[in-house]
């Protein structure tokens, strides 16, 4: 059932290729902005190009989770699916991974972006560039596609979602943050506590997510 | 019964206030200021109690779905954040002379910031929401937020630490200190737990 609603998840996702599209042009302002704010000097803004990549991303994937049910919104999908024993946790699953694939693809736009913009040798966009933000975004979209069935039907869902979602978010944000500066001074990437703790976080998040994700679509 | 709780709540206090000032040592290096660790210290064990019940009625809420398990969660949540406040707020007093700022970003400062935001988004969330909704989805994000303490503590923890270890150095505390720092311990959680259930009562009569 999951690869079936995973099939559909992508359907619909393909349909709506402008979203990517969006996100994209979005993650590039949001880098033009960061250049400017950040740039004193040649090479200069070099220094933060990663947590740069790691800050659009969450704001990115705000964006991302908040649309993870425009298609449930109308009619009775969730009623239906409702019916169906182990439909709901598989919906979830779903979900998940649309939103978690459509961001590491941002992440894969973000990262030619960034190395343009802010100067980067093509030799940084390594494991070390990738793995830290592809990570933390396995955490990040566990709980925004929780929270997000939960303001599905808000009328200011784009306003509630981010206040809901940034304080559960923050410590996850502040690991994948020191993991890249400890990687920035030299640290081997698995030799830092941040890579393990992100990775129980993010297990963490998901299993939670999941076993609650009934309880947010069932009355 | 009430008023009797009260009365003792109220001679607790003062006996409290009593000892904070004219029972405990004052501190060497750190002076008057450091009577407020008496306030500060009780008001974070008051804070977590209350958040970890909340949480826990939250479940039983889910599990359930009883109405007076999400009145007594509710009432848990407003009195940790009420708390929450109180050690926000005591901490900066009492940092500003002992390390020279208002805050620092600390290991526990930190923390107790991250963990108070998830209390107001917690409350936000109520009132952005009614009827069940509000219900379910306060218990979900209060156990999500429980969830995420010790990952804020420790994530927090390892990346910076001024503050000192309380429970380690409370074996360290002249026996006066020690006993009024139990003292006020007893006395804050009698505070928050009565707060807890008025605020339950009054919770109860609005839904009626």
């Amino acid at each position: 059932m999951i690869f079936q609603l995973l099939k559909l998840e992508w359907r619909l996702s393909r349909g709506s290729l402008a979203v990517l599209m969006k996100l994209g042009f979005f993650a590039l302002l949001l880098t033009i902005l960061f250049y400017i704010a950040l740039a004193q000097g040649m090479g200069e803004a070099a220094r933060y190009a990663t947590q740069v990549v790691w800050i659009i991303l969450v704001m990115g994937g705000i964006l991302q989770c908040n649309r993870s049910f425009d298609s449930e919104r109308n009619g009775n999908v969730l009623d239906g699916l409702r019916m169906i024993p182990g439909a709901i946790s598989a919906l979830y699953i779903a979900k998940w991974v649309a939103n978690l694939v459509t961001l590491w693809i941002l992440l894969g736009l973000l990262s030619v972006m960034i190395m343009i913009f802010f100067n980067l040798a093509a030799d940084q966009l390594n494991a070390a560039f990738f793995i830290p933000a592809a990570l933390g975004l396995v955490g990040l979209t566990a709980i925004g596609t929780l929270f997000s069935g939960m303001v599905r039907m808000h009328r200011a869902r784009d306003m509630v979602l981010p206040v809901l979602l940034i304080p559960i978010i923050l410590p996850l944000a502040l690991m994948v943050s020191r993991w890249y500066a400890a990687i920035s001074i030299g640290e081997g990437m698995w030799d830092v506590a941040w890579g393990h703790l992100v990775v129980a976080t993010d297990i963490l998040f998901f299993a939670s997510a999941w076993l609650l994700f009934p309880s947010v679509v069932k009355d | 019964m009430k008023k009797i709780i009260y009365l003792f709540l109220l001679i607790a206090l003062a006996a409290s206030g009593y000892a904070i000032f004219f029972y405990a040592p004052e501190e060497v290096t750190q002076g008057i200021v450091q009577k407020i660790f008496y306030i500060h210290v009780p008001s974070a064990f008051a804070m977590y109690a209350t958040l970890i019940t909340g949480a826990a009625l939250g479940l039983g809420y889910l599990i359930r779905r009883d109405d007076a398990l999400d009145q007594w969660a509710v009432s848990c949540m407003e009195v940790a954040l009420l708390f929450c406040t109180i050690v926000l707020t005591t901490g900066p007093i009492w940092a500003k002379p002992i390390w020279g700022a208002w805050w620092t970003w600390d290991a526990r400062l930190t923390s107790t910031f991250f963990l108070w935001l998830i209390l107001i988004a917690y409350f936000l969330l109520r009132k952005a929401f009614t009827g069940t909704e509000a219900k379910r989805y306060s218990a979900i994000l209060a156990l999500i937020g429980l969830l995420d303490v010790p990952i804020i503590m420790f994530a927090v923890k390892l990346w910076r630490g001024a503050h000192p270890s309380v429970l380690s150095a409370r074996e360290y505390l002249p026996s006066e200190m020690r006993q009024v720092f139990i003292l006020c311990i007893l006395t804050i959680q009698f505070l928050a737990w009565t707060l807890v259930i008025i605020r339950k009562s009054i919770e109860a009569k609005r839904r009626g």
